[in-house]
């Protein structure tokens, strides 16, 4: 008893697969019974930049958490302008929590959003745009806080309207605190609003 | 202007190479250099340009790029990557393993399975090494269990240095003496030789974490000790990090992070949970 040592050369467990690896076998894996074999498939999908379509696909029907995970960290290194737009879709799932899993992804491939983001900031559902707009104030893009200095001007529902002065709070520059004042103005009566725009245009000032 | 400054402006990096070299780095290793760590890099890179004859650092990165036995990325690595650590770092961690997380992972082990912990990355060694001291000075239960210890890097240097075994004072300053005593012999006025006994009983082994062709036969660990890595990746990177920690995990397997690190903010895939004084993220069972 005590310290022990395998005796293989690398210390690790010798590869061992089961199961064929080709990509059509991968791409019948991810139906497996069992969520391991499903991730695992996922996992080993990673280097068929093809098999991203079916990967999204897959995303909308997983239930395993893992899988999930797996799943969307190999749509986030092989990002490109067709998955986010696949992954922007899902916003609109009942899932709450495959939501907020995608909302992380979208938020780390910026340059494959940026086209995606204007047409995602008029669709008709406002609980839509909020999650856009908070995936936005995420972004690592020089155009952030006009994106949100606009939807604050122009989205005529106010939590859209407060989501974008929460974001503009973080990214806003001190050249827009009067048009982030100006906001609570389109609002006549919504206490909220108010104390979000000044509370948003306080934040940027006290920026060094 | 002299001759050695003359020199060093030919081997000056560039914005346009250091950008570069930020985007290949990152995308081979998952360590990102920001700009703040742009001296660091200068003069690592320029060390290396010196040691391989490049007047030129594009003409060195392509060297990098494209040689074909890839050494010299592995010395890169090896120079962008060296981590100051010491025995007992963070000690509440270890005070944690032995005072919850041990019992708690042996109950699930049938009789002669092994308990397998990874220490990932080791660098020279002292967090595997006092992982498996402190069991042993702390743990009853290893009286009765199989414990293996494998420590990997992504560094060969490092990893040359753990399988060594020499400490010096420095790394020993949170060691208590009576344990440098009992598990250490001088070997010279500064250094400090590990008992052969514990160094023999280690495993180490060379793999880039952000890599899954070289991570996937790592599996079957109870517990892993990832601290202060994760913080060097970009995101993307450290979600395939942890991607390969919990494929590496046993299911109700453990992962102790840096103190300034948290799980959390990467992945809902562990739960979190205390063990004494210390916060461990655990995959469901």
């Amino acid at each position: 008893m005590g310290l022990v040592k395998r005796t293989s050369k690398s210390g690790e467990k010798r590869e061992l697969r089961f199961r064929d690896r080709s990509k059509e076998d991968l791409l019948a894996q991810l139906g497996d019974a069992q969520a391991v074999e499903r991730r695992w498939a996922v996992r080993d999908l990673a280097e068929y930049a093809d098999t991203m379509p079916m990967l999204c696909d897959c995303l909308e029907t997983e239930k395993d958490e893992a899988v999930r995970a797996a799943i969307l960290t190999t749509l986030l290194k092989q990002r490109s302008p067709e998955i986010a737009r696949r992954l922007s879709g899902i916003l609109s799932s009942e899932d709450a929590a495959l939501r907020s899993a995608v909302m992380d992804v979208l938020a780390d491939m910026p340059e494959q959003l940026d086209s995606l983001v204007e047409p995602l900031l008029r669709q008709e559902d406002p609980d839509l745009r909020i999650m856009v707009v908070t995936v936005v104030a995420r972004l690592a893009l020089p155009t952030v806080s006009d994106w949100l200095l606009n939807v604050a001007q122009q989205d005529a529902h106010p939590n859209v309207v407060a989501a974008a002065l929460e974001g503009l709070g973080e990214c806003g520059t001190v050249e827009m605190i009067a048009n982030v004042r100006a906001v609570a103005t389109r609002f006549p009566g919504n206490p909220y609003l108010a104390f979000s725009a000044d509370a948003a245009a306080g934040r940027i000032g006290q920026r060094p | 202007m002299t001759t050695s400054a003359l020199a060093e402006e030919a081997l000056a990096v560039t914005n346009d190479e250091f950008t570069w070299f930020q985007d290949y780095f990152g995308r081979k290793t998952g360590i990102y250099f920001e700009d703040n760590k742009r001296y660091f890099v200068d003069r690592r890179l320029t060390t290396r340009m010196q040691a391989t004859g490049h007047k030129s650092c594009l003409l060195y990165l392509r060297f990098v790029q494209f040689q074909p036995s890839q050494s010299e990325f592995q010395k890169l690595v090896n120079a962008m990557t060296v981590n100051e650590t010491y025995f007992f770092r963070e000690e509440y961690q270890l005070s944690a393993l032995v005072d919850g997380v041990m019992d708690d992972v042996r109950k699930r082990k049938a009789r002669g399975q092994s308990i397998r912990i990874w220490s990932m990355p080791c660098s020279t060694g002292e967090e595997p090494y006092s992982i498996a001291i402190y069991l042993m000075e702390h743990w009853p239960g290893m009286a009765e269990a199989d414990v293996e210890i494998v420590g990997s890097d992504i560094n060969s240097t490092v990893l040359d240095a753990a399988r060594e075994g020499i400490f010096t004072d420095y790394a020993l300053r949170n060691t208590p003496p009576n344990i440098v005593a009992k598990y250490f012999k001088r070997v010279s006025d500064t250094g400090y030789a590990l008992h052969k006994d514990i160094t023999e009983a280690i495993t180490f082994t060379q793999v880039n974490l952000t890599n899954p062709d070289e991570t996937r036969s790592y599996r079957g660990f109870d517990i892993v000790f990832c601290r202060n890595l994760l913080i060097y990746f970009d995101s993307t990177s450290r979600r395939e990090a942890v991607e390969c920690l919990y494929g590496a995990l046993n299911p109700g397997g453990y992962i102790f992070l840096g103190h300034s690190e948290s799980m959390s903010r990467i992945s809902s895939l562990f739960t979190i949970s205390r063990a004494a004084d210390a916060l461990v993220y655990q995959k469901p069972i």
